[in-house]
């Protein structure tokens, strides 16, 4: 297009251009909503058609038995029919993913058949190998004769397919949830009946490094998307029969599973029976992350505290199901969900049973005060200089107010600036890409914090105290604790603000209130520190593994004991006793 | 659910009052670290405050050299609060207590009037109970201008590490804190000291100390020269809230051997074999001071038994005192002068009718009530008492050599 | 009684005791014991801890005999639906003044230790607005709290004194006796009423699942707090000597104050002092649900928790009623004292009642509330 006429575009749009931009809402009266309408009247039509086939056939199947009843569906004889309601539901052809193979079974007479399965989830070589060429190739060589109809899926079943596990579905329903599992369908003329394989190839990590959850001194395997993997992981840790996995289904549309793995006889049946209600009481469209279950399930999802604890390493999760938690396990998150969780566990890694017991302890002691400092440090400092100054060795007192003399701003300002831009470098350096993430953290700290100082914005001590509050913040092992903690210690600066000591000390005890009277799955959040059960010796400290003979009484298990008394009883320094063993 | 928002807003805007009550910043305040007191000539009290320059005293330059570090300015008022206002009409910071370490106390104004504002730093918070308290010779104000240390930028911390040589050398009492002080203003077993300081005229031909302990070194009187010309050694004695003498260096040794609070000292004795000559010795704790209170009645009598460990630092007479018979008669001679001198204290402590060592101690756990000993009246009885004084020395080491070296055998010193 | 409420054991109910009377500790309490005993204040520690055991007595065996109830439902029971209802009224009233002493006096000790320009009325506000909100969580909250916040609380106090051990001068402690044993016995007597604060465990009855967790909080609460007591007066007396002592209405915050560590670690007085709040608050926290309770239950209402909030208005409102500091010390000593003996009646008094009528409880303690 010429210059001149690009100008006279410009200059008179209306003669160019048509007035149809596209826009979702409305864009004047009496305009249709698209289509939606009829789409969802066109959805309804099916459901309802299914269902009143299905009560017909229920009518029928009532004075025929039990068996009859079971085999209700709404699938009809005739192969065509079947296939085409298939894919409407799937609203193939323009959807591409269902792929369908019409094949001859080689019976003699052949039966026609057909196959379907969706692209992607499903093993295609297990299609070929175990299912299309025993059907249309192997099959010859029996030479089977069966009547059409229910007798011919009974042989083809037994004798043909080659699949490790097979199931009998009678309705579309349920036909289209074996699809989008990845499973395929094998549908026969003359029976009202699909024959569902087991062909699951979904596309996933293989087991990596653990993300969050880094140890040291143990095991580096961790969970992934895969939730089968993941009990298989948890498997491989608990070899007894008594551990069980239940699956539930959450969300209509993502018909996401949800693994419910615990030990029987260990586990409350009480407790099994309540995670379970919960978990089917969440009535939502998806559920696509263990986080969002969480929030579903939690006790008080409004707390800045967790109530269950999210783990992605499997020696965790079998250490929690040996004491009696449940472990929920949603596909394609690689977390679980242990329930319930008291506010130790959050405090604990998988480290400190690994190593040697007094370093664990240390360990734990450490953490302990890295929760501490993290949350009181800055409220303590500000506390301190702004409201009692008395406090301050009187040399250092001079060094700050000396330092302190070209600051023009308040010592909380400061500090909440300096915060600010410590969560802004946190945030900035969690969101950029790989390579260049760990250097702008050290890049921007250190400069920033420099040149903060030289610009006279903030007094060096300041940097200190954000910078050791910051480190104590990463030094907590869960996630979700730690953004609980840094809210918490601004709602508590702020108190100390106005208030001074005053106010910190009545912020910790509204703190405290607040934690000894939530409840996980009916446990108190302090247990065992804090409950009528009894003390346990490993909640803040870990004694020597040897010694710790007792499960957590908070779970109120039967089976205490999970240790003999004397473990170690080879060794000549240890009591020898006569009692027989009461291990678990 | 538009409130919710600006609520938080307005919540988080909070920190930004800046003058929430109590709330100050610290380059605001003017922190006194020492405080003077003399008689005023309108108000009751002149009071001497030094406020420290945090630029100057912490601040990354070394000060312009001969910039004070710290403001010492007087204010007459009736107490310290009320000398606040006065202050204020020129200092342009809070002025705060908070810090003060030290009171100075013109030992006039002790001797005439006694301690009456020390309800004060008792009652006052901003006051700590952990300050201690010096008296001084002249006039406070004029002491804490002079108070001008080369060893340190901060004059209040080298006056609180004066105070440390309690333990090097013994010529300071233990405690001069205004908890100490104050403790034993209403019980009658035990009266207070305090430490006392004096400046220095260099020109006066006063009279000097001598290490001989019946001179002693009293403060003002070192026999020395350079250095700033403020001492502070040995202590003033208070009988309740009015001081009434001031012990030499000496003495507040032979104190703190009579209280246990003794720990170590370098300290020359005569000779006894070669007369003008002197034997240093380190002196040392030994066992616990043993006092008996043999009888108790109108004439109370006291035995006291200190024993004390000795190490030989110097003999330069070339006696040989390692052996056996002349090692015991160094000790006798040592514990014998030793006896001089506590004899002196008991003595002038008797005069003054005070009990600062504490003898009443011993006697107050012979009574049974509060009535009784309130009754049996200590302090009238103290001066009355018999105090029998013995020392034991007991000569371990020798240093690094140990028969004296030929040089000074050979010759003879003076 | 209402939602959930939990339980509580012998552990942290005794915790709870130690802190409700520990925290008077950090008050005048020593001071109390000082001007009764002179050098011998800790005799008389242990003396008033001894009367206190003996006079808790009665409440134990209301514990035993009616597990599992409060002391609005025994009283209901057991002296009939007129009579019983006014005993509970009498008893909390006598709580409810307490909490309010309670919130006056520390609001007072800490405006004047640590915040001296903050007005009171800010620090009553909040400390009422605190302790309903705990009293809202349920009294097991509150027992908790006292649980977990134990070390940091015992660690003020102890802290102090042992860093105050060094500058103890045993002889202070001389003359043995004080002003002799019988001035002390008599004195010790007339403070013996500060066990009547273990009521306050009878009228959160329902939170212990049996008579014996009852009868070891309370036997365990008095017991540590005596000992705790001897200890602190023992150690204020070293130092400051019985006559300064006697002076002293914060002898704890006193001996705060002289902590000296060298030269990096002095005056931290205030850090102590939050301790201090916390005992505070946890202790203004128990008296105000154990008053809600008890009214609760001789009012017949079903739920404890809506009485909180006016409550805490009236007693913020009376809390400002004595003119100064003076006037809040003298209502404290001179009338609440005397009528904890009266407070001490009521439940010997049931329980005389309770054995003289035969009454006694089924174990099972629920649906008390709704008990005819």
């Amino acid at each position: 297009m010429s210059i001149w006429e690009r100008l006279m575009r410009w200059l008179n749009p209306a003669s160019a251009t048509t007035d149809d931009a596209f826009s979702l809402g409305r864009r004047g009266p009496g305009q249709d909503d698209g289509g939606q309408s009829a789409a969802m009247l066109a959805d309804a039509r099916l459901r309802t058609d299914a269902l009143l086939t299905r009560l017909d056939r229920l009518a029928e199947a009532v004075p025929q038995g039990k068996d009859a009843l079971k085999r209700v569906g709404d699938l009809s004889t005739n192969l065509d029919e079947n296939v085409e309601k298939l894919k409407k539901l799937f609203r193939a052809p323009a959807n591409k993913d269902l792929v369908e193979r019409e094949i001859l079974i080689a019976t003699e007479p052949p039966t026609r058949a057909v196959l379907l399965f969706m692209e992607g989830l499903s093993d295609k070589t297990v299609i070929n190998d175990n299912l299309l060429q025993p059907l249309m190739l192997l099959s010859y060589e029996l030479h089977l004769t069966p009547e059409k109809g229910p007798s011919a899926v009974d042989q083809v079943e037994q004798r043909i397919l080659a699949g490790h596990q097979v199931s009998r579905k009678y309705d579309r329903a349920s036909v289209a949830e074996a699809l989008l599992a990845g499973d395929t369908v094998l549908l026969v003329e003359g029976a009202a009946v699909a024959l569902v394989v087991e062909t699951k190839d979904p596309p996933t990590r293989s087991v990596g490094d653990p993300k969050i959850e880094q140890v040291i001194w143990g095991p580096h395997d961790a969970f992934n998307e895969a939730w089968r993997v993941n009990v298989a992981l948890v498997r491989r840790r608990l070899k007894d029969p008594r551990l069980v996995t239940e699956i539930l289904t959450v969300g209509d549309v993502s018909k996401t599973y949800v693994g419910m793995m615990y030990i029987d006889t260990i586990a409350p049946p009480r407790l099994v029976d309540e995670v379970r209600r919960r978990v089917q009481a969440v009535k939502v469209d998806i559920v696509n992350g263990s986080g969002i279950l969480q929030q579903y399930i939690d006790d008080s999802p409004r707390s800045l505290l967790p109530a269950t604890l999210i783990t992605e390493r499997p020696d965790r999760t079998a250490a929690y199901l040996s004491e009696g938690h449940v472990a929920l396990f949603v596909d394609t998150a690689p977390h679980a969900i242990i329930c319930p969780a008291t506010f130790w566990s959050l405090l604990q890694t998988a480290e400190d049973y690994y190593l040697r017991w007094p370093f664990g302890s240390t360990l734990r002691y450490i953490r302990f005060a890295a929760l501490l400092v993290s949350l009181l440090l800055p409220s303590l400092y500000i506390g301190v200089v702004n409201y009692h100054p008395e406090m301050i060795p009187t040399e250092l007192l001079l060094f700050i107010a000396q330092s302190r003399e070209p600051v023009p701003m308040p010592a909380v300002v400061e500090l909440l600036t300096m915060e600010v831009i410590f969560e802004l470098i946190r945030e900035a350096g969690a969101r950029i890409p790989g390579v260049i993430g760990p250097t702008v953290g050290l890049v921007a700290s250190l400069v920033l914090g420099q040149a903060a100082v030289e610009a006279r914005i903030v007094s060096p001590v300041m940097i200190l105290v954000v910078a050791v509050t910051g480190l104590a913040s990463f030094a907590l092992p869960n996630y979700l604790m730690g953004w609980g903690v840094r809210l918490l210690r601004f709602l508590l600066l702020l108190l100390t603000t106005v208030f001074g000591f005053l106010g910190l000390a009545t912020g910790i005890y509204a703190l405290v209130v607040y934690t000894t009277s939530l409840r996980s799955f009916g446990v108190p959040y302090l247990a065992p520190v804090v409950g009528t059960t009894g003390r346990v010796k490993d909640a803040l400290g870990t004694p020597p593994l040897y010694r710790q003979e007792e499960r957590p009484p908070f779970m109120h298990p039967l089976n205490r004991y999970r240790q003999a008394e004397v473990v170690r009883n080879w060794d000549p320094r240890a009591p020898q006793t006569d009692t027989p063993d009461k291990g678990g | 659910m538009r409130r919710r928002p600006l609520l938080g807003a307005l919540l988080l805007l909070l920190p930004l009052l800046t003058g929430c009550w109590n709330k100050m910043e610290l380059e605001e305040g003017a922190y006194v670290l020492a405080v003077g007191i003399d008689e005023g000539k309108g108000s009751p009290y002149a009071v001497t405050v030094v406020i420290a320059k945090p630029s100057a005293l912490a601040g990354e330059k070394n000060g312009g050299g001969d910039e004070p570090p710290v403001l010492t300015t007087t204010a007459e008022a009736p107490s310290l609060a009320s000398a606040r206002a006065v202050l204020h009409g020129y200092v342009g910071r809070q002025v705060l207590f908070h810090h003060t370490m030290v009171f100075f106390l013109h030992e006039e104004l002790v001797r005439t009037k006694g301690l009456p504002f020390l309800d004060e730093l008792l009652r006052f918070r901003q006051i700590r109970e952990t300050a201690f308290l010096v008296v001084t010779r002249e006039p406070a104000a004029d002491f804490l201008r002079a108070l001008k240390p080369e060893l340190e930028k901060d004059p209040v911390r080298f006056i609180a590490q004066l105070t440390y040589h309690y333990r090097t050398s013994g010529t300071l009492p233990a405690a001069s804190q205004i908890r100490a002080v104050a403790s034993l203003l209403n019980v009658g077993y035990a009266q207070p000291v305090t430490y006392y300081a004096a400046l220095v005229d260099e020109g006066s031909p006063a009279k000097k100390g001598s290490p001989d302990p019946r001179v002693g070194y009293a403060a003002g009187e070192l026999p020395r020269q350079g250095g700033i010309p403020v001492e502070m050694i040995g202590a003033a004695a208070f009988r309740q809230s009015r001081m009434v003498g001031v012990l030499t260096g000496e003495e507040t040794r032979a104190l703190l051997m009579l209280q246990n609070r003794f720990q170590s000292a370098y300290a020359a004795f005569r000779d006894p074999r070669q007369p003008g000559q002197y034997v240093t010795l380190h002196l040392r704790r030994g066992r616990p001071t043993r006092i008996v209170l043999e009888r108790l009645g109108e004439r109370p009598a006291i035995r006291a038994e200190v024993i004390l460990e000795a190490e030989v630092v110097a003999m330069p007479s070339g006696v040989d005192y390692s052996e056996p018979g002349a090692q015991e008669e160094l000790e006798r001679a040592v514990a014998g002068q030793l006896e001089e001198t506590l004899q002196a204290l008991i003595r002038k402590t008797q005069e003054w009718r005070v009990d600062v060592v504490g003898f009443g101690r011993y006697a107050i756990a012979r009574f049974p009530t509060v009535q009784a000993w309130e009754s049996y009246s200590w302090p009238e009885r103290y001066p009355e008492a018999e105090v029998h004084t013995s020392v034991r020395v007991s000569l371990r080491r020798y240093g690094l050599t140990l028969s004296p070296t030929r040089a000074s055998e050979e010759g003879s010193v003076q | 009684m209402g939602a959930y409420d939990g339980h509580i054991g012998a552990r942290e109910g005794s915790v709870l005791l130690f802190t409700v009377l520990g925290s008077m500790l950090f008050l005048q309490y020593p001071q109390y014991l000082v001007s009764v005993g002179g050098p011998a204040a800790w005799q008389a520690a242990l003396l008033v801890a001894l009367f206190g055991l003996v006079l808790a007595l009665p409440i134990v065996a209301l514990g035993y005999r009616f597990p599992g109830r409060g002391l609005a439902e025994i009283s209901r029971e057991v002296a009939g639906s007129v009579f019983g209802p006014l005993l509970t009224l009498a008893v909390s009233a006598w709580i409810a003044v307490a909490a309010l002493v309670t919130l006056r006096n520390f609001t007072e000790t800490f405006v004047i230790t640590i915040v001296p320009d903050t007005p009171p009325s800010v620090l009553i506000i909040s400390g009422s607005l605190l302790s309903v909100y705990a009293a809202y969580r349920g009294v097991e909250a509150v027992a908790r709290t006292a649980l977990a916040l134990l070390p940091v609380i015992a660690a003020g106090g102890l802290l102090v004194l042992i860093f105050s051990l060094p500058r103890v001068d045993t002889t202070l402690l001389f003359p043995i006796w004080g002003f002799g044993f019988d001035r002390t016995l008599m004195g010790s007597l007339y403070y013996a009423s500060t066990a009547a604060e273990v009521i306050v465990l009878l009228a959160v009855g329902h939170a212990f699942r049996d008579g014996r967790s009852l009868q070891h909080s309370s036997l365990r609460g008095i017991l540590l707090f005596g000992l705790a007591a001897a200890a602190t007066v023992a150690v204020l007396v070293g130092i400051a000597g019985a006559p300064l002592a006697r002076q002293e209405p914060f002898p704890l915050y006193f001996l705060a104050r002289l902590v000296y560590l060298g030269r990096f670690l002095q005056r931290t007085e205030a850090l102590i002092v939050m301790f201090w709040i916390l005992a505070a608050l946890i202790r203004l926290s128990a008296l105000m649900s154990a008053t809600a309770i008890s009214l609760a239950g001789a009012l017949r209402l079903p739920d404890y928790r809506p009485l909180l909030f006016p409550l805490a208005t009236i007693l913020s409102a009376l809390s400002l009623l004595p003119k100064d500091y003076v006037a809040v010390l003298r209502l404290d000593r001179e009338w609440m004292r005397p009528l904890g003996f009266a407070v001490l009646a009521v439940p010997l008094l049931l329980w005389l009642l309770a054995v003289v009528r035969g009454k006694a409880a089924a174990p099972s303690g629920e649906a008390a509330g709704h008990a005819s």
